[in-house]
C-alpha cells in the first residue's frame, strides 16, 4: 500500500505502498534505555523462533513440502502469517509516522485497502488456484494464455522479489543498528543469516509457523504500547476528544496536502493495488496454496480479513497517542520508538522489540521463500529440468533459497553505499508491475476471449505506462526536458497504478479481439464460471 | 515549466474529481463493504466442491460477514 509522508527517503511497502519512514537518529533514545531484561527477552525470543523453525526443517522432504509446506497448512496458521508478512518492521515505525502525520487516512491502507480484496479473494479467486494445483501464479497463467506471459510475470517478479530482499534487508539493519547500536553490517549479516537458516531448512512451513508467533508478538507489542498511552491519556474517551477532527478523517479531499486524497486511495488502492496485492502476489497466495483444502485456504485469508481490522488500531493508534503526548517531535517517524522509551518499562521494551523484529523477519523469510518458488518452477523446472523429481526440487529450492540469501546481503551492502534515488527506484518497482498483472490475472480468470498476445501486450503496454509516468514525474527528468511534473501530489505511485491498469486493460482487450481465441479445452478449466 | 496533453488530461480529471462532494465520496467508501455484505450473504460458496460440509460454509459466510460488517461500523462511524 502507498501511504508515502513528504519526508526524504521512505519505505515501500509489500503490497507496493509506501510508507513514509526515514532512516536518521529517531530511535537513539531506545538504545540507551535496553536493559539486560530486554535483551533477555529478546534473545528467548530470537533462540525460539529459530528453533521452531529448524524443528519444522526435520519433516521436510519433497519440494512440495519445501514450497507448499506439503499441502498441509492449516487456515489458522496460514490467515496470521498473510497478515504478518504484510507488515515488515519498518512499516511499523513508517505508518505510526504517518498517522502523527496525517491522521486516521493512513489507516485506510488496512481497511478498505485490505479487507474487500481479501473476501473477494477467499471467495472468488483463492479457492479457484487452489484447485487447480498449482504453486505459482505464473505457473496458472501459462496454463490459461502461454509460456510468454508466464515467464515475463515471473521474471518482473523475480526482479522486484531480489531487489526488495536487499531493500527490505537494509531497512532492517538500519533500524536495528540504530537500536542496538551495533554496526549496519553486523545487522545486515545477523537478520540474513537468522531467517535464512530456518527458510532454508523448513521452506514454507517454517515461514508460515514462524510468522504466526511474530504475528503474535507484534499484536502484543504494540497493543502494549497503545495501552499505555491510552492510560497515560486518561482513557479512549479522553484521547479521542483531544484529537483534532482533521486527525481523526478517513477520507480526505482531492487536493489534501496529504498523500491520501480520495481519489487514490479509492481508485489506486482499494480497486487496483489491494487486489493486486491479495490476489496476484506470489508471496501472499503461495502460503494459501499450501493450504489443506480449499476451503482451510478461504478460511485463511477470512481468518486474515479478521485480523487485518484491528491492524491499524495498534499501529495507527500509537501514531496518534504520540501527536498528544509528544506534539513536538521534529520527525513523524520519531512517534513510535519516542512512545516506547518514554513509556514501557524495562521487559516491556524488550517485548516491543521482538514484535519489530517478528514483523522484519516474517517479510524476509515470505520474500525468500516466494522468489525461490518463482526461481524453481518457472525457470527451473518449466526450462533447465523439466523431469526434476521431488527430492531434486527440494536440493533446487534450499539451494536457490541460500543463493537469495547471499545475494540479499550483497545487495543491502551495496544499496547501503548508493545514493537516495537508486535505493527509491528500487522500492518503486513493484507499484510499476501491480495494475498491468492485476489486469492480466482479472482478464485470466474472468474473460474467455482474452489471448495471450493481448495479455502479454497489455502487460508489457501497461509496464512502458507506469515507468514513464514515473519518469515524466521525476524532478530531474522534468527539469531537463522543461516540463512541469506529471502529478501534483509528491509520491504518486496509487496513480501510477490506475494508469498502468487501464493501458493494460484497454490493450489486453483490443488486441485479444484481433487476435485468434483460445482454444475452448484451455480456457474451459482456466476461467471462472 | 511547460505543460503537455498529459498534463492537461490530468488537470481535467482532477478539476472535475474535486467537485464531487466530500459526503457522497464518504457514502461510495461505506457502500463497498455494504454491497460486498450483501453479495456475501446471497453468493453460493462452495458449490463446486463436493467434499465441502454446509457447516464450512456456513462458516465462512459468517466470517466474511464479520469482517465487512466492521468495515461499515468504522468508514460509517469515522
Amino acid at each position: 500500500m502507498i501511504s508515502p509522508t513528504p519526508t526524504a527517503n521512505r519505505s515501500v511497502h509489500h503490497s507496493g505502498r509506501s510508507r513514509g519512514f526515514d532512516y536518521d537518529r529517531r530511535t537513539r533514545s531506545m538504545s540507551t534505555t535496553l536493559t539486560p531484561l530486554d535483551f533477555v527477552l529478546l534473545g528467548l525470543y530470537l533462540a525460539g523462533t529459530l528453533g521452531v523453525g529448524l524443528w519444522i526443517g526435520r519433516s521436510i522432504r519433497t519440494g512440495e513440502d519445501f514450497f507448499l509446506g506439503g499441502r498441509r497448512l492449516p487456515w489458522w496458521a496460514i490467515g496470521m502469517s498473510l497478515v504478518a508478512t504484510d507488515i515488515g518492521g519498518p512499516d511499523i515505525i513508517g505508518v505510526g509516522g504517518a498517522a502523527y502525520d496525517h491522521g486516521m487516512a493512513v489507516a485506510n491502507f488496512e481497511w478498505i485497502g485490505c479487507v474487500p480484496a481479501m473476501i473477494i479473494g477467499a471467495l472468488v479467486f483463492i479457492p479457484f488456484f487452489w484447485r487447480m494445483g498449482v504453486a505459482t501464479i505464473p505457473e496458472y497463467l501459462e496454463k490459461r494464455f502461454d509460456v510468454r506471459v508466464r515467464t515475463a510475470l515471473s521474471i518482473c517478479w523475480q526482479i522486484f522479489m531480489a531487489c526488495n530482499l536487499g531493500v527490505m534487508l537494509l531497512a532492517s539493519a538500519r533500524m536495528m543498528s540504530e537500536l542496538f547500536g551495533w554496526g549496519e553490517t553486523t545487522c545486515i549479516l545477523a537478520t540474513a543469516v537468522l531467517v535464512g537458516a530456518y527458510t532454508i531448512v523448513g521452506g514454507l512451513a517454517a515461514v508460515v509457523y514462524t510468522d504466526m508467533i511474530q504475528c503474535t508478538v507484534m499484536i502484543a507489542g504494540c497493543l502494549g504500547v497503545l495501552v499505555l498511552g491510552l492510560v497515560e491519556l486518561g482513557g479512549p474517551t479522553a484521547f479521542w476528544e483531544q484529537l483534532e477532527p482533521a486527525q481523526k478523517a478517513l477520507v480526505l479531499p482531492v487536493d489534501t496536502d496529504t498523500p491520501f486524497p480520495w481519489t487514490g486511495i479509492l481508485f489506486g488502492l482499494a480497486l487496483i493495488l489491494s487486489p493486486a496485492y491479495w490476489i496476484g502476489n506470489q508471496a501472499i497466495v503461495q502460503r494459501s496454496l499450501g493450504a489443506k483444502s480449499a476451503f482451510q485456504a478461504q478460511a485463511a485469508y477470512v481468518w486474515g480479513a479478521l485480523l487485518k481490522s484491528l491492524i491499524p488500531v495498534i499501529i495507527v493508534g500509537p501514531g496518534l497517542v504520540a501527536v498528544l503526548l509528544y506534539p513536538e517531535l521534529d520527525q513523524a517517524d520519531h512517534a513510535f520508538p519516542q512512545l516506547v522509551a518514554g513509556l514501557l518499562p524495562a521487559g516491556l521494551r524488550g517485548i516491543f522489540l521482538a514484535a519489530f523484529l517478528a514483523a522484519l523477519m516474517s517479510s524476509v523469510d515470505s520474500y525468500l521463500n516466494s522468489a525461490s518458488t518463482l526461481v524453481a518452477y518457472d525457470i527451473y523446472k518449466r526450462f533447465v529440468a523439466p523431469e526434476a523429481d521431488a527430492v531434486a526440487m527440494l536440493h533446487v529450492g534450499r539451494t536457490v533459497t541460500a543463493i537469495l540469501v547471499a545475494w540479499s546481503i550483497a545487495c543491502a551492502m551495496v544499496m547501503a553505499r548508493l545514493d537516495e534515488g537508486i535505493y527509491t527506484i528500487f522500492q518503486t518497482l513493484m507499484s510499476f508491475f501491480q495494475g498491468p498483472a492485476l489486469a492480466v490475472l482479472l482478464a485470466g480468470t474472468l474473460w474467455k476471449r482474452a489471448t495471450g498476445t493481448g495479455a502479454l501486450v497489455g502487460f508489457l503496454g501497461g509496464l512502458v505506462t507506469t515507468v514513464s509516468q514515473f519518469l515524466l514525474n521525476n524532478d530531474t527528468v522534468c527539469t531537463w526536458l522543461g516540463l512541469r511534473p506529471l502529478f501534483q501530489i509528491d509520491e504518486p505511485f496509487l496513480y501510477y497504478s490506475i494508469w498502468g491498469f487501464l493501458v493494460a486493460g484497454g490493450l489486453l482487450v483490443t488486441v485479444s479481439l484481433l487476435t485468434r481465441r483460445e482454444p475452448d479445452e484451455k480456457t474451459s478449466l482456466t476461467v471462472l464460471r | 515549466m511547460t505543460s503537455t496533453f498529459l498534463h492537461d488530461i490530468g488537470d481535467a480529471i482532477r478539476n472535475a474529481m474535486a467537485t464531487v462532494p466530500l459526503s457522497l465520496v464518504r457514502w461510495v467508501f461505506l457502500a463497498i463493504p455494504l454491497v460486498l455484505l450483501v453479495w456475501v450473504l446471497t453468493c453460493r460458496i462452495g458449490d463446486d466442491d463436493e467434499n465441502r460440509n454446509p457447516q464450512q460454509t456456513r462458516l465462512l459466510r459468517i466470517g466474511a460477514a464479520l469482517a465487512l460488517v466492521l468495515q461499515i461500523v468504522i468508514y460509517g462511524l469515522l
